[in-house]
């Protein structure tokens, strides 16, 4: 048995590692290192994703549900009420949140001395009326940020003292956000990566800002960090540009500092589509681009969909 | 359930009885809400989404033909609704991940709510952790991570819900899991400074 399909073999259920890989998994894993260590890493892996706990279901969700079936479809879902983030479709919404959560930290020193600004930790409201309910709501005097592809708004207090705003656009991350005292002022563009920290949203690799490739490549620009061009190799279906820089101190975090990071860009539209490190023996990956797929080195099976 | 209960079950379905279609949201409307939800990363999302793949189901039994469990096929029209739903949700741009809502953490059921507050604080966190980078994942690592990891899912019973081979399920778990690999680190690191710092067990 090959590594490859050793490790394709690994991420499935005992009994069926058992059942497809027979006596050729055992001895592979009892004489492969490499692959002995990947396997302990992905149960270390598998035993930490339970931490993401299930969402409870009452009987009165099951028996919506029922209904809604029986009615065809035409009742329209019972939801629950929860504390929940503003989901504001229109951007006349966004930019009237963020005037209201700007004003509030404008007015800070005073605001926060008045009952019902400070939340509760984990407090959230589900609309501005709830928050105009509480005390909380201020007339908008700023507007939002400007030609913006924000969607999503949130504010909430972190602790009793001390407020943020954030503005998100999906997948990308923040694009803005503001602290209390309003000294933080933040801005972010999409696809830039931020840490894992709530508290620490500011410290971000931002892959623009680090260089352009298609102009250092041209030898416009001369990087004030070492990169060498490791050539041309193959990831999936793309012939890509392996690239690798020393960060700067600051460009990540100090886990991070002083690890080499990898960066492959598109050998022709030269767009990042992968940029890893490695801490620890640990490969990261700081960022993927969407779509690209990881290269599959073993033969398709006959497993087709069953979809009605 | 064995194949003739799931082809059972699907006539009783199909034939609009009542306790059947209670049978079969008891047995697996608590999985597909959870599927949809770590999918799509909101909650309230997820609970109409839920409904409406028991809607499509039913609309769709008198085609299930048994060749997959009765769970599989769910899963299926569950998968192509979650994918869009994000879909749709990137045209009119209305809805994110709320993953970094707090609140609906706490409401996440403590395995053993006598647990201290401290104890209890970081697995707040680490479930934080984890929901985060599940979220970051790419459509469809974190389809199959999901499947995988949190329904149990055999790689070709991922492969027929996602629609394509063992071996692509395969590569893009091996994918996810270096990407995941982060959590480890972290959650280590969080371990060993709530240890120093309260002296205490966060497992």
């Amino acid at each position: 048995m090959r590594c490859d399909q050793a490790r394709v073999l690994m991420m499935d259920r005992p009994e069926e590692r058992r059942r497809r890989g027979g006596q050729g998994l055992a001895v592979h894993m009892e004489t492969c290192e490499p692959c002995r260590e990947e396997f302990s890493r992905v149960q270390l892996v598998a035993e930490a994703l339970g931490a993401w706990g299930d969402l409870p279901v009452g009987d009165q969700q099951r028996a919506a549900c029922v209904a809604r079936m029986l009615s065809g479809g035409t009742l329209s879902a019972p939801r629950e009420v929860v504390a929940g983030p503003w989901l504001l479709p229109r951007r006349w919404h966004v930019a009237l949140v963020a005037a209201l959560a700007a004003l509030i930290m404008v007015l800070a020193p005073v605001g926060l001395g008045i009952p019902g600004i400070s939340a509760e930790i984990g407090h959230a409201f589900n609309s501005i009326e709830q928050w105009k309910a509480e005390g909380t709501a201020t007339p908008p005097l700023l507007s939002g940020p400007e030609g913006s592809v924000c969607n999503h708004i949130e504010v909430w207090f972190a602790r009793p003292d001390r407020l943020h705003v954030r503005v998100d656009d999906g997948p990308s991350g923040p694009l803005y956000a503001l602290s209390r005292d309003g000294a933080e002022t933040l801005s972010f563009d999409p696809h830039r990566l931020v840490s894992g920290s709530l508290e620490s949203e500011a410290v971000g690799l931002d892959m623009e800002g680090l260089f352009s490739v298609q102009e250092w490549l041209a030898s416009r620009t001369v990087l004030d960090a070492p990169v060498r061009d490791l050539g041309l190799e193959q990831f999936g279906p793309r012939t890509v540009r392996c690239i690798q820089i020393t960060p700067r101190d600051g460009w990540l975090g100090a886990e991070q500092a002083g690890a080499p990071i990898l960066l492959r860009v598109d050998s022709e539209t030269m767009l990042p589509v992968l940029l890893e490190t490695s801490v620890r023996g640990s490969v990261i990956v700081l960022d993927f681009q969407y779509g690209v797929e990881f290269p599959d080195t073993t033969p398709p099976g006959s497993g087709g969909a069953s979809e009605p | 359930m064995s194949h003739k209960l799931d082809m059972s079950l699907a006539r009783r379905c199909a034939e609009r009885d009542p306790a059947a279609l209670e049978e079969l949201v008891d047995e697996h409307y608590s999985a597909v809400l959870n599927f949809v939800y770590r999918f799509t990363g909101v909650r309230e999302e997820a609970q109409d989404l839920a409904q409406e793949v028991f809607v499509k189901a039913l609309g769709a039994l008198d085609r299930f033909d048994g060749r997959s469990s009765l769970r599989t096929w769910l899963f299926t029209i569950a998968a192509n609704a979650a994918r869009d739903a994000l879909r749709h949700r990137r045209r009119q741009r209305e809805v994110t991940p709320d993953e970094a809502q707090e609140s609906q953490l706490a409401e996440t059921p403590d395995p053993s709510p006598d647990a201290g507050p401290e104890v209890r604080a970081v697995r707040t966190l680490r479930s934080a952790l984890v929901r985060r980078m599940v979220l970051q994942l790419p459509e469809a690592h974190r389809m199959t991570v999901i499947l995988r990891f949190y329904h149990d899912h055999s790689l070709q019973e991922i492969a027929e819900i996602c629609g394509c081979s063992v071996g692509t399920v395969g590569s893009r778990l091996h994918y996810a899991m270096r990407k995941l690999n982060a959590i480890v680190d972290a959650d280590r690191d969080a371990r060993e400074e709530f240890d120093v710092a309260e002296g205490g067990h966060c497992s």
